[in-house]
């Protein structure tokens, strides 16, 4: 670096941290500029450093940047505070961009520290405004067991909403229909194995297009005789879902206009999905391997 | 090759002729277009402009009766296993399959557990060239191909097979 070269950084960094950012600026040689913004970086940060001991310094610029920055810093407490009172209007007016930011940055910051003290201070008012309005699974949980009584197992509707099988197909064309509720699409059927021990059950995806609000609905059957209405006419996408759950856990849905198997070929034995299932030994003369170990 | 298949002994000298058929048929054995999982897509990409199949002499036709090379690209189910067969004996000889990719040639990712896939589509028709990969890439495929290809061409049709 040359002597010229040097003294003219020097310089501008002198006049930037002054206030006067054009002298950088104005820089033609872009490898000076950089390196004078380079060296006006490092000056702010030690400038920043010491600013407790800033009578130290040497140098006559950095003094003049941490009052500025004081003078910044109660500006912005002060707008704040307004702020808080309601008048946002004085943050909003600030013209310079960065201090605005900051101030409406250390507005967050104040209003958050204000939400938790109001928390931890008194707990009581937050546990009151909680069973302002019913959730949407208590809504169809009561207006089924309005309409179809004692169709409803198990109290707990948080998540899902379980239900008997045998009215199934009624109160599927209900949720479809009724205005407040207008599940006109199922997007999924799930079949479950909940154990040897266990029934299997089905758990029903319904979403609304209309309100834009999904539940889930799950249904038990009886592992020996596994039958659930169909709720294929309710809704169309329904056949092929219910013909991949029969596919691989074996439940009939009654009342399916075409209850076959979807993805195994027709004439596969067994339900795949089951835990106690176990794979044919042939399948027409080919042999089904399970497990196979190493090469021979 | 109809009348003159097979119709020489061995002391009449067919080598040239022999040589001339085998040659012709390994320039464009035409292959089955069809695919069955992810390998497929390999395939296309093989056949499509970038690597583009024809240069060799091959291109895809829809009807096994047209076609002289089954590729097997993909996962060869159970239920599939049954049509692929049927597939094969549909398709006029001289025929030849490749088992493309880990699936057709071993079962690949559903080799222990899999109960629905076939372990190897060698299981049920005869294959002349396995590529390994998964799924294997053009270039992979296009070598399976060449080696087919060599494999046609030691081929002699005319040759009367002693046993």
């Amino acid at each position: 670096m040359s002597d010229e070269q040097a003294k003219l950084i020097q310089e501008a960094v002198a006049k930037a941290l002054a206030g006067d950012m054009d002298m950088i600026n104005n820089i033609e040689d872009r490898v000076t500029r950089s390196k004078a913004k380079a060296a006006l970086v490092k000056a702010k940060r030690e400038a920043k450093k010491s600013s407790a001991t800033e009578s130290e310094k040497p140098t006559s610029a950095p003094p003049v940047k941490p009052s500025a920055g004081d003078e910044k810093l109660s500006f912005i407490d002060e707008v704040v505070a307004k702020a808080l009172a309601g008048d946002m209007d004085a943050i909003n007016n600030i013209e310079d961009r960065i201090t605005r930011s900051k101030a409406k940055a250390a507005l967050v910051k104040a209003k958050r520290e204000a939400k938790k003290a109001a928390v931890t201070s008194e707990e009581t008012p937050q546990v009151e405004s909680i069973p302002a309005e019913k959730s949407l699974n208590q809504k169809v949980a009561e207006a089924i067991e309005k309409k179809f009584p004692s169709s409803l197992t198990g109290d707990d509707v948080d998540g899902h909403i379980q239900l008997k099988g045998d009215d199934w197909f009624n109160i599927a064309h209900y949720l479809k229909d009724n205005p407040d509720f207008l599940f006109d699409s199922l997007q999924c059927i799930t079949g479950f194995d909940l154990g040897l021990e266990n029934d299997l059950e089905v758990r029903y995806n319904l979403h609304s297009m209309t309100h834009n609000h999904a539940i889930e609905i799950r249904i038990q059957t009886d592992r020996k005789n596994p039958k659930i209405p169909s709720v294929e006419q309710v809704w169309r996408i329904g056949d092929w879902f219910e013909r991949e759950t029969y596919d691989m856990y074996g439940i009939i849905f009654e009342g399916h206009r075409n209850m076959t198997r979807i993805l195994l070929p027709d004439d596969w034995e067994g339900w795949p999905l089951l835990k106690d299932y176990e794979a044919q030994e042939t399948y027409h003369g080919i042999v089904v391997p399970k497990v196979k170990e190493g090469w021979e | 090759m109809g009348l003159l298949e097979n119709r020489f002994q061995d002391n009449v000298v067919v080598a040239s002729m022999d040589k001339l058929l085998s040659w012709a048929r390994s320039a464009s054995p035409w292959f089955f277009q069809f695919g069955l999982a992810c390998c497929a897509i390999e395939m296309m990409a093989t056949a499509a402009s970038r690597y583009d199949l024809m240069r060799i002499g091959m291109l895809p036709r829809s009807s096994p009766r047209q076609a002289d090379v089954m590729i097997v690209a993909g996962t060869v189910t159970m239920k599939m296993a049954l049509r692929i067969k049927k597939l094969y004996e549909q398709m006029a000889d001289p025929k030849y399959v490749i088992a493309m990719g880990s699936c057709a040639t071993s079962g690949g990712p559903y080799w222990q557990y899999g109960y629905h896939v076939l372990k190897g589509v060698d299981l049920v028709i005869p294959v002349d060239v396995y590529i390994p990969g998964c799924p294997p890439r053009p270039e992979a495929l296009i070598e399976g191909l060449l080696k087919l290809q060599e494999k046609i061409k030691t081929d002699r049709p005319l040759t009367k097979k002693i046993a």
